[in-house]
């Protein structure tokens, strides 16, 4: 069933879910540490910029479903988000080409 | 559904909203309507960047002002902030008010340290000969870094005055429903960020 926002935890399952909580962030600060390291070892922009993109999507993810409480949701919410960033990546992308061709 | 079922659907859903202290859900949507919105403002902005920062015309280039140390704890404060807000969400939902505002006062102090570092960044780069003024490069960047300066400023400002309300009048359904709301925007600015680090200050680095 889904809800709004989840529902209000008994005592076993809050303290699991701060655990969660610290978990993904702690683990969002391990990723954030892993890009810089991958950037400062000085590996070709081929190999380092698809692996920074990706460690990005997992870390935008991470926070979306689990600290935005998307997971567990109405999905009406993950349509907008999904709808928000097909909307973004279209329009950035439009914009860098086009600018790009013109400059 | 027959009316008889619709009743006890929307007597059980009033029913648990008192007992969770939930947030409604206009206004969950309307957040994420305007999350969407945002998504495009700051995706226009990033492809700009994108498509601009090699035009450094006579100033310098973001490869050699970019200070990745700096950014990088600047990064971690922010995503730091993250998790103490929603710590501060998870304090509310157990009626923790005490501590709900312990998280919410750190996630403020954390967004006042992120904009100190930006602000700095800001007075080094004017420093080293980059303004708006002088390159595409430049324009795109402080304008893009701003405006999510101003997010983040926004952000705390708003904390602040939810903190006051609940020190104030204590906290009812319809101020956790503003704190989850506010919750959701600080997420989608601290999401905003890991994506301007990765595309603006580690790939600028990379070339």
């Amino acid at each position: 069933m889904s809800h709004d926002t989840p529902l209000l935890p008994a005592a076993r399952e809050q303290r699991s879910q701060r655990t969660l909580y610290v978990t993904i962030g702690v683990l969002s600060l391990v990723l954030t540490l892993a890009a810089v390291f991958l950037v400062e070892i000085g590996l070709k922009a081929a190999i380092v910029l698809p692996i920074l993109i990706a460690l990005a999507v997992i870390q935008v993810l991470m926070q979306a479903f689990l600290f935005m409480h998307l997971r567990g949701s109405r999905h009406v919410y993950t349509y907008f988000f999904v709808a928000g960033l097909m909307l973004a990546v279209l329009i950035g992308t439009c914009l860098m080409v086009l600018i790009q061709s013109w400059a | 559904m027959s009316v008889q079922g619709e009743t006890t659907r929307i007597a059980l859903q009033h029913e648990m909203s008192q007992e969770l202290g939930l947030p409604k859900d206009h206004r969950i949507l309307g957040l994420w309507i305007f999350l969407a919105g945002e998504c495009a403002f700051f995706a226009s902005l990033i492809g700009s960047y994108l498509g601009l920062h090699n035009s450094v015309a006579h100033g310098p280039a973001g490869a050699q002002l970019f200070d990745l140390p700096l950014t990088t704890i600047a990064t971690l404060i922010l995503l730091t902030s993250s998790l103490t807000v929603v710590l501060g969400v998870a304090a509310m939902q157990r009626r923790d008010v005490r501590g709900m505002q312990v998280w919410l006062w750190l996630t403020a102090l954390l967004g006042l340290f992120f904009l100190e570092f930006q602000g700095y960044e800001f007075y080094t780069f004017y420093h080293e000969g980059l303004t708006l003024q002088t390159s595409a490069f430049g324009s795109a960047f402080f304008t893009l870094t701003g405006f999510h300066g101003l997010h983040v400023a926004f952000g705390v400002f708003w904390i602040l005055l939810l903190l006051f309300q609940s020190l104030k009048h204590g906290i009812n359904e319809d101020r956790t429903t503003k704190v989850f709301v506010m919750s959701l925007y600080w997420h989608f600015v601290d999401v905003v960020w890991v994506v301007i680090f990765t595309l603006v200050y580690l790939a600028g680095k990379v070339g």
